[in-house]
């Protein structure tokens, strides 16, 4: 499931306009995302045993490039998310993401104004929860549905400066702000595919008196069994094509009660992956294009996200 | 009388030849294997990722030797412990719960009935 975050579409208005670049970019949505097999973008609905804790780490990198003013942009956006997930009860599972390292580079050619900035450290952690509400079992099938919710606490760094003085909020690793979020997730699961969607909605905070933006996400995941085409006895591990969408909208700032025009839109990723299931471990990988992306003002478009990670399941009993 | 006294004795050689290779057969014969296992079809497993979980959570059981999994058929094997008593449909049933899967099935005996894999 997408979680919102401090680098997630959104755009801190007291950054003045280099803030607006950001907003083509979704940066830690990949602590949110999946510590099951099924989805590599977002998460899944599927059960986390009582007492299973999963460990998930990704590599994540993401280009965005445009112009303003007539000057050339460039930012690079790398981080290592990683999310704990531990079954409390058979319907309930606890979640916990922390981008461990985040490093966001922006580059431009002309003024002072558009030089190279950079920044580095720990991102916001989030907590949350997921409730298994709805769960229908057949032989080599499942469906479930699992609202989730939970909050963004304002732990990462946020007050990294250079020369010329304290980074603009979008190039801060942290956000400086508590932001919940609630959304559901819904999977269809056979021997040999998965289905899942999910719809989430983040409720961002206040921080210095600016009010960000509200957003709205929806994903959409299709995973087939590769490999091996035929199931003998025993417990094969399985090699599944997966491929996702993902669609983002948000809705313009707020400063002092006025819209920003530079801030907002809508963006729409195509996700072609691979990845590897075995018993103890799952191997990932995709890439998120961009199929359509209509940005407010003069936003950065995406060029591309890719990521790479595991999942990794451990036994942690507490009783 | 002599030849009914000898044919007496090879009838009785034989029939405890085959009384002891009876008993030492037994368990093959019989299937002593069968009566040590327990097959749980399990609703909603679906993956080799999920079974993990399943599989601890059956393995923990008392009486449980070990485990093993037949994901095409959705059917988890437990091989009870020599001198140990199977464990009870209730807590089979309690501890798919609460690795989140539903039980379909539990059948005492053998995995004779698992098939020979599907595509």
């Amino acid at each position: 499931m997408m979680v919102p975050s401090s680098a997630r579409s959104r755009a801190h208005p007291r950054a003045g306009r280099a803030g607006q670049l950001f907003i083509a970019i979704s940066v830690l949505a990949a602590p949110c995302a999946a510590v099951r097999a099924g989805p590599i973008t977002f998460s899944t609905a599927l059960p986390i045993p009582e007492g299973q804790a999963i460990v998930r780490g990704q590599a994540f990198a993401a280009s965005a490039s445009g112009r303003r003013n007539g000057a050339k942009r460039d930012l690079t956006i790398l981080a290592s998310p990683w999310v704990f997930a531990y079954g409390a009860r058979r319907d309930l599972a606890f979640f916990v993401a922390i981008p461990a390292v985040v490093y966001k580079s922006l580059e431009g050619e002309g003024s002072e104004q558009t030089r190279d900035r950079r920044a580095t450290g720990f991102g916001d952690v989030a907590l949350f929860a997921r409730y298994t509400l709805f769960q229908r079992d057949l032989g080599g099938e499942t469906f479930r549905i699992a609202p989730f919710a939970g909050l963004e606490a304002p732990t990462g760094e946020d007050g990294v400066g250079d020369e010329l003085g304290r980074l603009p909020r979008p190039l801060q690793p942290g956000s400086g702000s508590w932001d919940a979020f609630l959304g559901s997730v819904l999977t269809w699961q056979k021997i040999d595919l998965e289905l899942d969607l999910d719809l989430g909605y983040p409720f961002n905070g206040r921080d210095e008196g600016v009010a960000f933006c509200d957003q709205a996400f929806g994903d959409a995941s299709f995973q087939y069994r590769l490999w091996p085409c035929g199931l003998g006895r025993g417990l094969p591990g399985f090699f599944y094509a997966v491929f996702e969408s993902n669609l983002e909208w948000q809705d313009k700032n707020r400063i002092g009660g006025r819209r920003d025009p530079d801030s907002g839109g809508w963006r729409w990723f195509l996700a072609p992956g691979l990845q590897y299931v075995g018993k103890r471990f799952v191997l990932e990988a995709i890439a998120q294009l961009p199929a359509f992306q209509a940005l407010n003002g003069e936003a950065l478009d995406t060029d591309f996200q890719v990521r790479v990670g595991f999942h990794w399941n451990f036994w942690l009993p507490l009783s | 009388m002599t030849r009914l006294f000898w044919k007496t004795i090879r009838l009785v050689s034989a029939a405890g030849i085959c009384l002891a290779l009876s008993f030492a057969f037994a368990p093959f014969v019989l299937g002593d294997v069968q009566q040590r296992e327990i097959a749980v079809r399990v609703g909603g497993l679906a993956c080799p990722f999920c079974v993990y979980g399943l599989e601890k959570h059956l393995g923990r059981l008392p009486g449980v030797e070990s485990v093993e999994t037949d994901l095409a058929h959705g059917q988890v094997v437990l091989r009870i412990e020599k001198n140990g008593n199977p464990p009870t449909e209730e807590r089979i049933r309690e501890a798919v719960k609460r690795a989140g899967f539903t039980v379909i099935e539990i059948r005492g005996g053998t995995s004779s009935g698992i098939g020979d894999g599907v595509d």
